[in-house]
């Protein structure tokens, strides 16, 4: 058979593709896919006090994980807590990363002090911002207490991470403190993207501030806020643990033992391996309907392509 | 299309045949023959792992062992390494490293990870290749001894033991005209309630609750000190859910956080080391402490109530305390080799037992660490040295130490592999009926439901 030029040259370039694409492939798959694999299979193990039994018992852990009177009550109470810190870290994050973006985006004196003061906090390496948070939060002599106390606003100290109706929300206002900046950047660069002359057609056809805002900036910024929606969410249910870890360890009570935490209690403290595993392809699965949800609802294109198809 | 899917198929056939290949199963050390008879052994190098705890003091400890070791019969040439972390993370540091099948010659423990670390294999029994540990028996604690045993045998040798005292503030009970330090809870109460009233301390009483390893060495003591009983020497949980000791222990404390306010919510944020220092501080009137703080509290320079520490009989109706252990325990990866073997072996033996240095026999390691740190230690028999006698007599009453000593027990329950798994229920599930977000009786019916599932 012969073939034709642009069959050859069809080929040699698909050839030359994949040549080039191999390196990459082959990082993603020995430290991606193989561990993905073997996470996997570790799922469908039953492990004995650290050792496994040599018995493949499938998708018993799951089983388990969602039903069990031992396990069950543990894992629907991280989802909730987990659930509870997502929402609210994402939304925090997401505002206020986009208020401070909009105000940088505006020519100032000091501007890029500011972008400069804002990168601190996301500079900070993760387990030195959980020890400094937990010194800064510390019932005895921490900061935060030593200044509320000094203004006035507190008569003896108090705990924050001690107490279960406040331990979540310390450990999401730290969080939102170090990961704000990053998203800021992210939607200070889709800012930039949009064109001078789009405002200002806006400006001529008298729109407000809040009118240009809505139907101008946060449109185009979309793909932007999507990504943001998308980095932040597997961020927040992952990115926690180490807060969580220094900081109250899953207490008091259950208040902050989120699934991060309890997979990292499952698999290391309690040496269930095959739990801790089938917990974390949980989590994986909680992940991407979170992110599918994001892509759907906040894309026109595929919710009306959706619509139109039903 | 069809090539792109074949290329695709290879690469996940690559992917699946390398994860049958993959050990599923860490492989059993073979049998480890006999050492042989030898007059110099090495070069061999072992490395221990341990918790970081005055790591300067520790590396001299191994220099001196290696001279000794080198000086012995047979003469070792040995190098010891040290791989270290944090105490709270030193279970993980453990088990992440057997997971990945790798292990360490000599490893410290605590007696709560015994039982865990011993029934995966990843350390084995003393006794087994040291019969030699067996004569020391006599000479260890009762609670140190049982704490060091699983199935019936004796896997390690003490680095140190010490025991949860109750610690008073003598000026604060003076300054408040109490003549005499509580012998029941109820007479913590009312004397907290004194000197809270009197505007002495706003939080007389702490005791860390915040969930971790000190959690249980405060709660058990506390349950001992009334009498309380978890569970039978079958490993039965045989405990209380709505009466006796174990549920009033709990009950106190809630009514203490909040009802009577003589302890702030914060001790669900505070380790025994928090409330060493609020204690340093002269901010409590009462404590629960291991021993070993007793010398930091009445050190002029590093403590605030120097001299004011001292310690009293545990309140409550026995009195009894619970005890601790940590020891020196032989890894799994030792057995493997002769020599490894013989040097691991003579490292236990130089750190947590008896040994002739410079021609004088006895507990070199424990004595210096008792005397230096104030730890405490598994020998009575410490007790007769002057040296220690000298070095506790300057940091607290002996004799009250000693009585206490004797009335203390190591963590019922403990010898049970899933033993781990529960106490971390235990941390969260009390702290709830502490801060009253659940009822004693449920969380005490939960947990007892809990052990016996755990069991099965």
């Amino acid at each position: 058979m012969t073939l034709t030029f642009e069959q050859r040259h069809h080929r040699n370039t698909t050839a030359f593709a994949y040549r080039i694409l191999l390196p990459s492939l082959a990082f993603v798959l020995i430290f991606i896919g193989y561990p993905l694999v073997y996470s996997i299979w570790i799922s469908f193990q039953d492990f004995k006090y650290g050792v496994p039994t040599g018995n493949v018992i499938w998708f018993r852990n799951f089983l388990d994980i969602l039903t069990s009177s031992t396990v069950a009550p543990q894992f629907y109470n991280s989802l909730l807590v987990t659930l509870k810190f997502t929402v609210v870290a994402v939304a925090a994050v997401v505002i206020i990363s986009l208020g401070i973006a909009l105000i940088i985006n505006e020519r100032f004196r000091g501007n890029d002090l500011l972008k400069l003061a804002l990168l601190l906090p996301y500079a900070i390496p993760g387990p030195v911002n959980a020890v400094m948070w937990n010194w800064i939060y510390d019932p005895t002599f921490g900061v935060l207490n030593g200044l509320l106390y000094q203004v006035g606003f507190i008569k003896e100290y108090f705990t924050i991470t001690g107490n279960p109706d406040l331990a979540l929300w310390g450990i999401a206002f730290a969080y939102i403190w170090k990961f704000v900046p990053y998203s800021t950047f992210l939607f200070v660069a889709g800012l930039s993207t949009i064109p001078q002359s789009v405002y200002e057609a806006a400006q001529m056809d008298c729109a407000g501030t809040w009118r240009i805002f809505r139907k101008v900036t946060l449109p185009l910024l979309m793909p932007v806020l999507q990504m943001v929606l998308v980095i932040q969410t597997i961020f927040a249910l992952l990115m926690h643990f180490g807060l969580v870890f220094v900081l109250t360890r899953g207490g008091p009570g259950n208040a902050t033992s989120t699934l991060a935490w309890l997979i990292y209690n499952e698999s290391f403290t309690f040496t269930q391996f095959g739990r801790g595993a089938a917990m974390a392809i949980m989590l994986s699965l909680i992940m991407i309907v979170f992110i599918y949800l994001y892509l759907v609802v906040l894309n026109p294109e595929k919710r009306s392509a959706r619509t139109q198809g039903a | 299309m069809f090539k792109r899917l074949g290329f695709f198929a290879g690469i996940i056939a690559l992917i699946v045949v390398a994860v049958a290949c993959a050990p599923a199963q860490p492989t059993a050390p073979a049998a480890a023959p006999k050492p042989a008879e030898a007059k110099s052994i090495g070069p061999v190098t072992l490395e221990l792992g341990g918790w970081t705890y005055d790591n300067a003091k520790v590396m001299q400890n191994l220099q001196k062992y290696q001279e000794w070791a080198a000086k012995g019969t047979p003469a070792i040439d040995v190098k010891v390494t040290m791989s270290d972390s944090g105490y709270g993370d030193f279970d993980t540091f453990v088990t992440t490293r057997y997971a990945g099948g790798k292990s360490f010659d000599v490893l410290y423990s605590s007696d709560h990870w015994l039982a865990k670390w011993a029934a995966a294999g990843w350390v084995v029994p003393l006794e087994d290749h040291f019969p030699e540990a067996k004569k020391y028996a006599a000479d260890i604690t009762p609670f140190a001894l049982q704490a060091m045993t699983y199935k019936g045998k004796q896997y390690g040798l003490p680095y140190y033991a010490d025991t949860m005292f109750f610690v008073y503030n003598k000026k604060m009970l003076a300054d408040a005209g109490i003549a005499v330090p509580p012998t029941t809870w109820a007479e913590v109460t009312q004397q907290a309630l004194t000197i809270k009233n009197k505007g002495l301390s706003q939080t007389p009483v702490l005791i860390g609750f915040k969930a971790g390893s000190w959690f249980e060495e405060d709660l058990f003591a506390m349950f001992y000190s009334e009498g309380g009983k978890l569970f039978d020497d079958k490993n039965a949980a045989v405990f209380e859910t709505d009466k006796g000791p174990i549920f009033d222990t709990i009950e106190w404390v809630a009514k203490s956080i909040n009802d009577d306010k003589i302890m702030p919510p914060k001790v669900m944020d505070m380790t025994a080391v928090d409330v060493q220092q609020a204690f340093k501080n002269g901010d409590a009137a009462f404590v629960i402490v291991p021993g070993y703080m007793m010398k930091e509290f009445n050190t002029p320079g590093v403590s605030k109530i120097a001299g004011q520490a001292a310690v009293s009989m545990m309140p409550g109706k026995t009195h009894n305390t619970n005890g601790f252990t940590r020891m020196y325990l032989l890894g799994k990866g030792a057995v493997a080799d002769d020599a490894k073997k013989v040097a691991s072996l003579k490292l236990i033996e130089f750190f947590g037992g008896k040994t002739t240095v410079d021609g004088v026999s006895s507990y070199h390691i424990a004595k210096r660490w008792s005397i230096e740190n104030g730890l405490g230690f598994a020998f009575p028999s410490l007790w007769s040295d002057p040296a220690v006698d000298k070095a506790f007599s300057a940091m607290a009453d002996t004799n009250v130490m000693k009585s206490q000593q004797a009335l203390a027990f190591s963590k019922q329950g403990m010898t049970a592999p899933w033993f781990a798994e529960w106490i971390s229920s235990v941390r969260s599930e009390t702290q709830k009926a502490m801060l009253r977000q659940a009822k004693t009786a449920d969380v005490l019916n939960g947990l007892k439901t809990l052990w016996t599932s755990l069991a099965k």
